[in-house]
């Protein structure tokens, strides 16, 4: 074997040698010059061995049973009470919560979809579905997206509460109106010019019922047969619980209307700004410099089919694209993750730990525009703008 | 930030009870702890270099964990092992507390079997801020890596952990233990 293997693998065959191929541990033996660069990383490691060891736990083994006594006071949960009536109704209704989670991934993706057209300028009136501990990329082609209908090619979407938006000018206004004890970031990046304004929404519901003939009839425009259909799917519906939420801008781009919600100014000083005209991020040329979101994690609720059902009916559909389906059954666990569309061509998306919060970071190093969304503690956070992906990971970062 | 969100939590009425866990879950989640426990406050202790601390730091990623997630989840152990670093790294990156700390530790006032002799407080003092210091310097990546890697986690648990190739993981430790030594002479 004449090439030298990798660095990486020098380094590994030093920790796991079984781990590495055979082929690759043979010329190594016979490498005068992979032989070097081992001795090199042994040095390395050998100093880093003898700096961490003061981490090395003493000779006392870790007992985790008192360690589990302090966390059951602690957190009364962990301990199995015998449950009442009353309990195991909720448990039950906490379980159907957890199974239409799953289901929601899948809803989530079609509404977030729809999402990007609203940025796009396509369509105006959407409902978006949250899910509230992890967020993960899917590629979308959005060429692929010419016939993708909406959720009424499915079923009929109704709004139960229908939230309000009123506009504030101070955190307190802002944190008074929604309810939420509001987090503020630490130093921001020089261009981030200008006072913060707020718009809070308040909370709202809205519900999805599941229509056979309406899905046939998208089946019918697309050329296509509807698939057969899980019982009890018919006529079901999904509903979610949304918000309250806090957009707080920065930057001379206001008229951020991220819910395409009536405008409803009160109390606070200074006219509405026009509505619906920008997209989610206020159009092209419309970016604001800073956007911060944060909200109560949504919840979406279910009234019957189990999660196997909704996704596997949900992905069959006429209209969603083969690659889309495929990525969605690929998910780890779909009851904790929302999938966001990242169309191919527009954006790229990568991971970053936000405080210890998995967090997915959208944009570039190229300052047109980043975002990042992560959730902490029940609460759903955003921030995006016309700034790099390391800016706004920073200011996320930064929040307190 | 946690803290501020966990005190929004708590002021949004949110109860524990909501996320709370079926019995069978909860046996489900004690065997995660008591598998997991010891490799969780490995983590933290090559990162800070103090078990009490460290013990700590688990029952904050144990009880995060348990609030947010279910405890069959695959992803669990790799979860709570990341989040261990991640909030070890925090601690020692956060000077008041720290500062606090090293306050308490100099007036003898921790409960240690070493505080009766103040020479060895002091060279456990100086050995603790030798780790504390290095993890302090190091990129977050390469803080992680050696945290993983030092206690005990293989290259694929390593991989898991950090959410990278197991391919990548001799690469970032071997960066990290080049750079930890240049720190360290420097």
């Amino acid at each position: 074997m004449k090439r030298h293997p990798s660095r990486s693998v020098l380094r590994q065959m030093q920790d796991e040698p079984g781990a590495v191929a055979e082929q690759e541990r043979d010329h190594v033996a016979a490498c005068a010059t992979c032989q070097r660069r081992s001795e090199v990383m042994a040095t390395a490691a050998s100093a880093a061995a003898s700096v961490l060891d003061e981490g090395t736990l003493d000779g006392s083994a870790v007992d985790p049973l008192p360690a589990l006594r302090r966390l059951r006071s602690t957190e009364p949960g962990v301990v199995a009470p015998k449950p009442t009536l009353v309990d195991r109704l909720r448990r039950r209704i906490e379980f159907a919560h957890r199974r239409a989670l799953r289901a929601g991934a899948v809803l989530a993706v079609i509404a977030a979809t729809m999402g990007t057209l609203v940025a796009t300028g396509v369509a105006s009136d959407i409902i978006k579905i949250f899910q509230p501990e992890t967020f993960v990329a899917v590629t979308i082609d959005i060429t692929s997206l010419g016939t993708f209908p909406d959720l009424t090619g499915y079923g009929s979407v109704k709004v139960l509460q229908t939230p309000h938006v009123t506009t504030a000018t101070s955190l307190a206004g802002a944190a008074s109106a929604s309810g939420l004890h509001l987090l503020v970031p630490g130093k921001l990046p020089s261009e981030v010019k200008g006072q913060p304004e707020f718009d809070v929404m308040s909370a709202g519901s809205a519900s999805f019922t599941f229509s056979r003939t309406a899905a046939s009839g998208t089946a019918d425009k697309l050329g296509t047969t509807l698939p057969a259909l899980p019982g009890g799917l018919d006529g079901s519906s999904l509903t979610l619980n949304a918000g309250p939420v806090v957009v707080e801008t920065v930057g001379s781009q206001r008229s951020l209307d991220p819910f395409s919600l009536p405008s409803t100014p009160t109390s606070t000083s200074g006219p509405a700004e026009p509505k619906g005209s920008h997209g989610l991020l206020g159009g092209l040329g419309g970016i604001p410099q800073l956007v911060i979101v944060q909200m109560k994690a949504p919840v979406l609720y279910s009234d019957g089919p189990s999660v196997v059902q909704y996704e596997d009916a949900l992905l069959s559909m006429p209209g969603i694209p083969p690659s889309l389906a495929s990525q969605l059954k690929a998910l780890g666990d779909p009851s904790s993750t929302l999938p966001i569309p990242i169309p191919t061509s527009l954006a790229s998306a990568h991971s970053a730990d936000i405080n210890g919060a998995p967090g997915l970071v959208i944009g570039d190093t190229t300052g047109i525009a980043s975002g990042v969304i992560w959730q902490s503690h029940g609460l759903v956070f955003a921030v995006a703008g016309s700034l790099t992906d390391r800016q706004v990971v920073a200011i996320a970062r930064s929040m307190r | 930030m946690l803290d501020r969100a966990m005190e929004a939590q708590i002021a949004m009425s949110v109860p524990v009870s909501d996320v709370s866990m079926p019995p069978s879950m909860v046996q489900v989640f004690e065997s995660l702890f008591v598998a997991e426990y010891a490799r969780v406050v490995g983590i933290a202790n090559r990162v800070l270099a103090d078990r009490a601390e460290a013990e700590d730091v688990a029952q904050e990623v144990f009880l995060d964990f348990h609030r947010h997630h279910s405890p069959a989840a695959p992803y669990a152990p790799a979860w709570l092992r990341r989040a261990a670093w991640h909030r070890a790294l925090n601690r020692v990156r956060g000077r008041r507390r720290r500062e606090r700390r090293e306050q308490l530790d100099a007036a003898g006032a921790r409960d240690d079997a070493w505080s009766s002799d103040p020479q060895r407080i002091a060279e456990r003092n100086y050995d603790r801020e030798r780790v504390r210091s290095a993890m302090r310097k190091l990129p977050p990546r390469a803080a992680g890596v050696l945290a993983l890697r030092y206690s005990g986690l293989s290259y694929a648990e390593v991989a898991e952990a950090m959410g990278i190739g197991v391919g990548q993981v001799g690469t970032v430790l071997r960066r990290a233990e080049a750079r930890l030594k240049r720190e360290v002479e420097s």
